[in-house]
């Protein structure tokens, strides 16, 4: 196996960091106008409902598409990490088990993020950057360990991310979908926690991230 | 170091965490350790924010919300002593010990910040003590392991939900990003509790409600505190 593999991209993709937040899930932007139709408190995959329900919000603008196509290079990275694992993992069976079945489940909501972000900007009229190229190192498609590690490392990024900016959204229905997503997010955190090793949990609040600090953090894994 | 949103400003900077951020992808042991310092640094290396910008809402909503942690703490606490609920594993048992520890904490949180007539308490000003009220838990919650996670996911999802709501409900920046990082907390408790009993710890959605609905929701706990304005 090559060290490196690596998606295909363009390179301004990073020009677009230059605003709100890494929200590791604003995917679920879509589910803004379903909040009324149903109970409370209903259990359900969130990624069964992304596809309606997006032209019941407002349309984003402003500083929020901004935030929208930075949540847009972390989703990317994200959804591009797992792909790599899910390609990795086939020609060698590195992960055990467990590990393999929530790396195909969180690969699936992190494409499903994607491709909700990008129909958000195609609502509100916007360009929808072009996909950086991204590669990662190459322990994390040898050992579990290190993708377990790695993984959980980029989910923390993201809900840090998020929540450096989740207060400066201004639109309410793309707040309470990024709410709902941030929490999604943190969940894929605990559990890969656990699978590295470390607490679930390790303090009663998040800590957020900054733009510059999110950038720095992802930069070495967008190569182009 | 920052220990709680008490001390942290939720007021991200550019402060460069990465200066020494690896050049090589090579997951090197000195590189993925030194990734993950940084990400740490970043998290926690905060400017101060202004302790008199911030308010959370009315006292009544703040007790609610302080009264809602309490009542969790308890949940989880009473499951440890109850001798009811045997059969919980070790790894059950470190979960739930650390879940009521946070949620115990959440509560101090908004104890300060009510104390403080709404306005998020200066660095370092932990009380000396916290008078917590006491709910009447049906002790058939603890009946069973297998109850006994039902019932905590019930209440976890109302909290999660009604943290939801009020992220969602908007408001000074501030304030919206100060909920969103106790949310986060128990949304992870949630995907803990959830996997322990082997439910999908990722594919729950859980719908932003109102605090009225999660006051509803959390009756069943023997938690009554009115809403209020």
């Amino acid at each position: 196996m090559s060290e490196y593999i690596e998606f295909n991209a363009r390179r301004d993709a990073l020009k677009i960091a230059g605003m709100g937040a890494a929200v590791g899930a604003l995917a679920l932007l879509t589910r803004t106008g379903h909040a009324a139709d149903k109970p409370a408190m209903t259990a359900q995959d969130p990624m069964a409902k992304t596809d309606s329900g997006m032209g019941k919000m407002a349309a984003p603008a402003g500083g929020d598409l901004d935030i929208v196509r930075f949540a847009l290079t972390m989703e990317r990275l994200e959804a591009a990490f797992y792909a790599q694992v899910l390609t990795a993992h086939k020609t060698r069976a590195f992960l055990p088990a467990r590990s393999f079945a929530l790396a195909q489940e969180i690969a699936v909501a992190e494409a499903d993020h994607v491709g909700a972000l990008e129909g958000v900007l195609t609502a509100a009229g916007a360009e929808i950057p072009a996909t950086p190229k991204f590669q990662f190192p190459g322990e994390v498609f040898i050992s579990p360990i290190a993708y377990a590690w790695f993984a959980h490392t980029i989910e923390e990024i993201g809900v840090g991310a998020y929540l450096g900016a989740v207060g400066n959204i201004q639109n309410d229905g793309l707040r309470r979908s990024a709410a709902a997503i941030y929490g999604a997010e943190a969940r894929h955190v605990a559990i890969l926690r656990t699978l590295a090793g470390f607490n679930f949990s390790p303090r009663y609040f998040e800590s957020p991230l900054s733009v510059d600090q999110v950038t720095k953090l992802i930069t070495p894994y967008i190569v182009a | 170091m920052i220990e709680s949103p008490l001390d942290s400003p939720f007021h991200p900077t550019s402060a460069s965490p990465n200066s020494a951020l690896p050049n090589s992808l090579s997951l090197s042991r000195r590189s993925a350790l030194t990734l993950g310092a940084l990400a740490g640094v970043a998290a926690l290396t905060l400017p101060r924010f202004s302790a008199n910008a911030l308010n959370l809402g009315s006292p009544a909503q703040m007790k609610f919300l302080e009264n809602a942690m309490h009542l969790q703490s308890q949940f989880f606490g009473r499951a440890l002593m109850s001798t009811k609920l045997d059969g919980l594993t070790p790894t059950d048992t470190v979960v739930i010990s650390a879940i009521e520890d946070q949620d115990g904490e959440q509560a101090r949180w908004f104890a300060l910040a009510r104390a403080r007539g709404g306005n998020l308490p200066p660095v370092n000003t932990q009380p000396s003590s916290l008078t917590a009220p006491t709910f009447t838990i049906d002790s058939n919650n603890y009946a069973t392991r297998d109850r006994f996670f039902d019932s905590a996911l019930t209440l976890k999802k109302a909290t999660v939900g009604a943290f939801h709501g009020l992220v969602g409900a908007g408001g000074r920046p501030e304030i919206v990003q100060a909920l969103a990082a106790l949310a986060g907390v128990q949304n992870r408790h949630l995907a803990m509790l959830s996997e322990l009993v082997g439910k999908d710890p990722f594919v729950t959605y859980v719908e932003a409600i109102s605090l009225q609905e999660a006051g509803n929701a959390l009756g069943k706990f023997g938690f009554g505190t009115e809403v209020g304005k």
